[in-house]
């Protein structure tokens, strides 16, 4: 099993009253799975993604990772994990402005410490993926959004993520566009065999979907 | 993440927001072109006094001893002499000893004493060149009177005006230059009033001074060269010990040394805390600048939060994102301490054209300004690049 949790809580404080975000949450998730993490917004769902996806580990509860278990993990060797296996696809695209669209796609090689010439090679490719393999050299301020988020997409898969975290990817998006991107995940999946967790509250989504967790007020509701 | 795009990284940064880099790097450039500049120009004023106070050009240092008689009368007429032949053979022979020789007097200024109606005045005494020295009343001293040891003088207007207010009445009589008579033939214009004007006040014939004075053949100084690895005050202090036990004069007088390194070592020293002092305010600008780089740094800090977030998100560890804004905060301080370095040096280096001495660029201004620089960028950088990599990964993601 790729993702196992098992009664994870999250809780936080504020104004000295206590909060529960996420309440004993038990789910899996296999390699190859295309799973659509559904509710409303303020349900959890994007607490939940955030700490299947090492971002936050400030949480009560088990968290196998490929069977082992993740909170005993340091800061650093939480940092190394995301990069090695989690690619991040944000409502917000999550690109650096002032960058060329190659240089987006290489941050995490270059955090992998990856040699300039595989590089150069495994950018291309990935663009190519997302049919963007003329825009290395473009700067990403002149995109648009569904470039952009197709930009975003190469990023997440250029190092051959286990999985894909994919929080509200057609929030921003015009109709039309959000149907390509959906497509590309789709191919993604299918072709290349990439798990892909898609944070979602729109339930048309959930067609591109082969499993639905439906979240509300922190607990597993499906 | 390799070196090279950490660096790549931090240039592009900066480019990003080119006017607040610059900005901020001209108070760097500012504060570091003024301190190498008045440093440049203090160790060129430092080398150059230091060497037009050390005359010799010798590689061995040399000790001065002098005599000091307690009565000098005696000595002048009684023609005693003040070192001997076996003094120096004895000095030879003291360990540390490499050369001594007799210091010839420096016949080209001297002072004296002159009556002058009813106080004693100061005066400088000179040697005429024969024949060549204009007067502007009465006659100059002829190359017959060099040669004849003639007792004549010819005296400037000042001092005239000393001697006699009536000028003119001074020409014809006499002045006592230690112990003789000479005849005032002639008036010259003289030099001006200033301290350190040296034109002579009065001049004679060398010849005529020597004959009576008897000062070459007798010098009053000893050089002793001191031998390599030998503490040239120690050595002195052995001859000078050594001259009270079977110098010639030991019963008439003092045996005394004048150490000139010392001197030039003293001199060199304050000057040299002299550059340091006025550096250290100079630096004081370069404190404002760095402050100026913080200031930068934290803005630049919280106008990234979001690029942050998507660095750590990728797998960017915490001194990556540390290192990140480091190296942006060195690449400014450094490349603006190169710049004011390269403006201070160029402004040292045109005001010594109107200098007696030239600066050079040295190894250990360079290295200050390096030194210096990275300091800064360390000091005030590290704080904002703490502040980066500590952001909670959660909070700037939402």
């Amino acid at each position: 099993m790729l993702i196992r949790l098992e009664n994870i809580t999250k809780t936080y404080e504020l104004a000295k009253q206590e909060f529960t975000v996420l309440n004993n949450i038990s789910l899996n998730i296999a390699e190859g799975d295309f799973v659509g993490i559904m509710g409303r917004s303020g349900s959890g769902k994007s607490t939940l993604v955030n700490l299947i996806g090492f971002l936050d580990k400030k949480f009560k509860g088990t968290y196998y990772f490929e069977d082992k278990l993740v909170e005993q993990y340091t800061d650093d060797a939480l940092s190394k994990i995301r990069n090695e296996n989690v690619g991040f696809v944000f409502q917000n695209f999550g690109l650096i402005e002032n960058m060329t669209v190659g240089q987006n796609v290489e941050l995490p090689l270059l955090y992998a410490g990856i040699s300039n010439q595989e590089k150069t090679r495994l950018v291309a490719e990935s663009l190519e993926k997302v049919g963007l393999a003329d825009f290395v050299g473009q700067s990403v301020k002149l995109l648009s959004g569904g470039q952009r988020q197709r930009v975003a997409i190469a990023r997440a898969i250029v190092n051959s993520p286990k999985f894909i975290i994919a929080d509200e990817p057609t929030g921003a998006l015009d109709s039309k566009t959000s149907v390509d991107i959906m497509q590309l995940f789709t191919d993604l999946n299918t072709t290349s065999g990439v798990t892909i967790i898609l944070v979602t509250h729109d339930p048309n989504l959930m067609a591109y979907c082969n499993r639905e967790i439906r979240v509300s007020d922190g607990e597993v509701v499906l | 993440m390799n070196l090279r795009a950490v660096i790549k990284n931090a240039y592009q940064a900066l480019r990003q927001n080119t006017r607040r880099s610059i900005l901020t790097m001209l108070g760097i450039v500012i504060g570091i072109a003024s301190v190498i500049t008045i440093l440049s120009l203090g160790r060129g004023f430092e080398t150059y006094t230091v060497k037009n106070l050390t005359a010799t050009n010798e590689k061995n240092v040399a000790v001065d001893i002098v005599f000091s008689p307690s009565d000098y009368e005696q000595f002048e007429s009684n023609k005693m002499r003040y070192f001997s032949d076996e003094d120096l053979k004895f000095i030879g022979q003291i360990e540390g000893v490499e050369k001594v020789a007799y210091v010839k007097a420096d016949d080209k200024f001297l002072r004296i004493d002159l009556q002058a109606a009813d106080k004693k005045i100061s005066k400088n005494l000179g040697f005429v060149a024969g024949g060549k020295d204009a007067v502007e009343v009465g006659r100059t001293i002829s190359r017959d009177d060099i040669e004849t040891h003639q007792k004549v003088a010819i005296i400037s207007r000042d001092t005239a005006k000393d001697v006699n207010p009536d000028v003119n009445k001074v020409l014809g009589t006499g002045i006592d230059i230690k112990g003789e008579l000479y005849q005032i033939v002639g008036i010259y214009k003289g030099g001006t009033a200033n301290l350190f004007d040296m034109t002579p006040d009065v001049k004679i014939p060398k010849t005529t001074y020597q004959y009576y004075a008897n000062s070459e053949g007798n010098p009053t100084q000893i050089k002793v060269t001191i031998a390599n690895d030998y503490k040239p005050s120690k050595v002195a202090q052995k001859v000078i010990k050594k001259l009270e036990k079977v110098g010639i004069s030991r019963n008439f007088g003092e045996y005394s040394t004048f150490d000139m390194s010392s001197l030039t070592d003293g001199i060199g020293k304050v000057l040299k805390m002299l550059t340091f002092f006025i550096s250290g305010i100079a630096g004081i600008s370069l404190f404002i600048a760095g402050v100026g780089v913080m200031n930068m740094m934290y803005t630049s800090v919280s106008e990234r939060v979001k690029e942050i977030g998507v660095r750590r998100s990728v797998g960017a560890k915490r001194r990556d994102i540390r290192n990140q804004f480091l190296v942006e905060g060195l690449m400014l301080t450094i490349s603006a301490g190169v710049i004011g370095y390269i403006i201070g040096y160029l402004v040292a280096l045109v005001i010594s054209i109107f200098l007696p001495f030239k600066v050079s660029p040295d190894l250990f201004t360079i290295s200050l300004t390096l030194v210096i620089t990275i300091v800064i960028g360390l000091v005030f950088s590290i704080t904002p690049a703490n502040m980066a990599a500590r952001k909670d990964l959660v909070e700037i993601l939402r």
